[in-house]
């Protein structure tokens, strides 16, 4: 059994409040905004980019602060954003949103998007992506002059096709942003101890529900309701299962009625206020009754694996270091073990991905860095059991070793 | 009320339940998934094309029936899905989930995705998109798809590795939109509920509303409800009050909820099965009494919304349509809705209409007998202080529309 340090834990317990305060400490909006538009820029920089047009809206918002019906615009290809190399940036809004943004001092122009999918465009979609890439064209050239390589997020290829043809280069887009996301400040860290404050608040009401007779999906909806309401925005799976639901994992909630004297364990994959993610995973026991021995070993061995994994993050590591010296996973549960030990997360999840003692390899190559954060993961479930376990923790890099920014108590009667 | 009225709700008020009882009627899962295959195969054979590569994971489901995590796929393109012009489709899914859809009688094989984002492949990209290309190259041929074929959303990475391969790759969203957009009596059902539910978080919406209360804990409400009845995201967070709802588009905050205060939203909403309920209501916040100029812009949203479902007629093109329209009055004009009325299924869907001068802007095509609708309508003038946003959902019968979203509008504001 692994203890807690008492100051891994100084950061979170000194979380800001959320509110308008004269005399309080605040996160200082514009420093971060420039902050993170300035590491963008840096990417680009050193890799000799003109820009990087962006349509995921999560990299749009870490770029420039802007956000915009995220969830529908992820699916919905009509709001993209222009970052040249130095400068501002340029956004094509969602039009009868275009006075949304207009206060930000990352956005140098806002235009009206082009849309070229067949929900909008129907048979025009041709001309219509003719329109979209010679404005777009247009404003490469002139914020970014004479460079034509460009990098994209994510392109389909029509939008590709008519960038070639006026003569760009395409580059990967994804590796410029998630580079630029992996090292947070001291404002994106403030941010995310918010989220998770609003996180832990919503598996705090989950833990009052939690009964004998409740369907997953009862229980699930509290998570929901106390993010909403404390100003989070979505929640990116629905990742709560109970009793045979917990084996093997991956089950999203149902209306599966809960028993007492079962498992139900969760991930919140939650993104809270600011849009920065809380993901931490817990594992429950539904009373009345006792845990049994078996759901305390598996229990057990799930707490071991997050402690000791936690422990293993100093700067200085590389990836695969950390992943071969990470817990081994005992043989009962190697095959339904969790996809990865660690991955990073910022404003969803994150590179890097970091894999475990017996594939080492294939962790992304890299060093941990100050200034990282990351998701310690276990899953501990046997391919004849019948339950699972699921627990996760959220960390920071810092030069004394892992910070831990989620702190929700584990459970008692589980652990011993 | 009319008996145009009173028919028009008939389908809305016969909405089954949702739980397995034996001897009620029930959608059948098997037939819903089999009608939106046989649509996709049937687009894919009209365009002669060998079949489609899927990504969005709202096409995934509507061709297979499978659901995975979806908003974390929508933008994590690692879970994908190969539906040939005939026989059944391959799905590619997460790997550590692959125990999930073995099931399905809409998937002969689940094989493990291969991703190529640089969030796990990073370095290795390269190499990735190789193995990712052979691997679905392999299932292609295995199919004799030929070299013609479609993709709803693909990176460029990927793209370029099946161009050098021969692949000539065509749009996809053609595809998969006008799959999508005639629904069954099953899909209608499965709506239905989902409607259902989000007019349950409607209702507990307006009985939390009270001065103090903030935007985003109303909007909370929706949120709690939708998930316990069964329910799974909502796209946006589209509830604004006071100042905030002119121009429409502000996303719920932290402000505090007045007395005397218009609060509008726009649901938005993904619910049970995946369908999608997208209604929205403008409420007035007590005590106190709506003052003339709130009911004047309400007056005019619901003749609006009216009058344009009352137009909705099977045969006429959408460019008609949008002819046909309520005519927004001038000083209404520069903050109005993007459009008329557009498509809904699984999400917003094809097609668009637009407004009787941009009529031309509309989609092209024509209206429909099962087709789904949502009726828009924002009222609110360059000079106001506040607007309203009304919203209906309707089915396109032979009869003209019938009315699928049913929850009252305010007495308060409507004389």
């Amino acid at each position: 059994m692994t203890d807690i340090s008492l100051e891994s834990l100084r950061l979170a317990r000194n979380t800001t409040g959320i509110g308008q305060h004269d005399a309080e400490p605040q996160i200082d909006m514009v420093r971060m905004r420039g902050y993170r538009l300035g590491r963008v820029q840096k990417m680009l920089q050193k890799r000799d980019l003109a820009g990087v047009l962006l349509y995921d809206p999560i990299n749009v918002r870490y770029a420039n602060g802007s956000s915009n019906m995220q969830v529908w615009i992820l699916h919905n290809q009509h709001r993209y954003c222009w970052v040249p190399a130095e400068g501002k940036t340029v956004l094509f809004d969602y039009p009868p949103s275009v006075h949304l943004a207009e206060h930000l001092e990352t956005i140098s122009d806002i235009r009206r998007a082009r849309a070229w999918t067949y929900f909008g465009a129907g048979d025009r979609y041709e001309e219509k992506v003719k329109v979209w890439s010679d404005e777009l064209a247009d404003v490469i050239r002139e914020t970014s002059p004479g460079n034509t390589r460009i990098a994209v997020d994510h392109l389909d290829p029509l939008g590709a096709k008519a960038l070639e043809a006026e003569g760009f280069s395409l580059h990967n887009g994804q590796e410029v942003m998630e580079r630029a996301r992996v090292i947070k400040n001291s404002d994106e860290i403030a941010a995310m101890l918010i989220s998770i404050s609003v996180c832990e608040a919503g598996m705090a009401k989950m833990y009052e529900e939690l009964r004998a007779g409740i369907t997953e999906n009862q229980l699930w909806s509290h998570l929901h309701q106390v993010n909403i309401a404390m100003g989070g925005e979505w929640i990116e799976t629905r990742l709560l299962a109970s009793g045979g639901r917990t084996n093997p994992w991956f089950r999203e909630c149902s209306d599966r009625v809960i028993r007492a004297g079962e498992l139900v364990a969760f991930d919140t994959d939650l993104i809270g206020p600011f849009g920065y993610c809380s993901d931490v995973s817990r594992t429950w026991f539904c009373g009345p009754g006792k845990p049994s021995d078996e759901q305390k070993r598996i229990y057990n061995y799930a707490y071991d694996q997050v402690q000791t994994n936690i422990n293993e993050f100093r700067p200085g590591r590389t990836f695969r270091e950390i992943a071969e010296s990470s817990w081994r996973v005992p043989n009962e549960f190697v095959a339904r073990r969790y996809g990865s030990m660690t991955h990073g997360v910022g404003m969803a999840d994150e590179w890097p991905h970091l894999t475990f003692s017996d594939n080492a390899d294939d962790s992304t190559p890299g060093t941990a860095e100050v200034g990282m954060t990351l998701c310690v993961e276990s899953y501990i479930g046997a391919e004849d059991g019948v339950e699972g376990v699921k627990l996760e923790e959220q960390i920071l890099i810092t030069d004394e070793g892992p910070q831990r920014l989620s702190t929700f108590p584990y459970e008692d009667n589980l652990l011993n | 009320m009319t008996d145009r009225y009173l028919d028009s709700i008939r389908l809305g008020r016969n909405t089954p339940g949702m739980a397995q009882h034996d001897a009620e009627p029930q959608i059948d899962m098997k037939r819903m998934r089999a009608y939106r295959l046989g649509r996709m195969q049937a687009q894919l054979k009209r365009l002669d094309l060998g079949g489609i590569i899927l990504y969005d994971p709202i096409n995934i489901r509507y061709a297979t029936g499978s659901s995975n995590m979806q908003v974390w796929f929508t933008h994590n393109p690692i879970r994908y899905c190969w539906v040939p012009v005939e026989g059944v489709p391959v799905l590619f899914d997460y790997a550590k989930s692959m125990h999930l859809y073995s099931h399905l009688e809409t998937i002969r094989e689940v094989r493990p995705a291969i991703g190529y984002i640089y969030m796990s492949a990073s370095e290795r990209l390269e190499e990735r998109v190789a193995l990712w290309a052979n691997d679905i190259d392999e299932v292609m041929q295995g199919d004799n798809a030929g070299k013609r074929i479609a993709a709803d959303r693909l990176d460029f990475e990927g793209a370029n590795a099946l161009q050098e391969k021969g692949y000539d790759i065509h749009s996809g969203t053609r595809v998969t939109e006008l799959a999508r957009v005639i629904k069954s009596d099953d899909e209608i059902a499965a709506m239905n509920i989902a409607i259902s539910a989000c007019e349950a978080g409607m209702a507990k919406m307006r009985e939390e509303l009270r001065p103090g209360i903030t935007e985003v804990e109303l909007w909370s409400h929706l949120h709690q409800v939708n998930i316990a009845l069964g329910g799974e995201w909502i796209e946006t967070r589209l509830l604004a009050s006071g100042g905030r709802t002119n121009p429409w588009f502000c996303e719920a905050s932290t402000r505090i909820i007045r007395a005397g205060e218009l609060v509008a939203f726009d649901t938005d909403l993904v619910g049970p099965f995946g369908y999608c309920a997208d209604v929205s209501r403008t409420y007035f916040c007590e005590p106190g009494r709506p003052t003339d100029e709130q009911k004047r812009l309400y007056n005019h949203a619901y003749n609006q919304v009216q009058h344009n479902i009352d137009m909705l007629q099977p045969g006429m093109t959408f460019v008609e349509a949008a002819q046909k329209s309520w005519k927004i009055p001038n000083e209404f004009h520069a903050r109005r809705y993007g459009i008329t009325a557009h498509g809904v299924g699984l999400v917003d869907e094809y097609p668009a209409i637009t407004f009787t001068d941009n009529a031309e802007a509309s989609s092209t095509g024509s209206l429909e007998v099962g087709m789904t609708v949502c009726v828009e309508s924002y009222i609110g003038s360059e000079v106001g202080n506040e607007g309203v946003k009304l919203e209906e959902q309707v089915l396109i019968t032979e009869n003209g529309a019938a009315r699928l979203s049913t929850f009252p509008y305010e007495d308060a504001l409507l004389n």
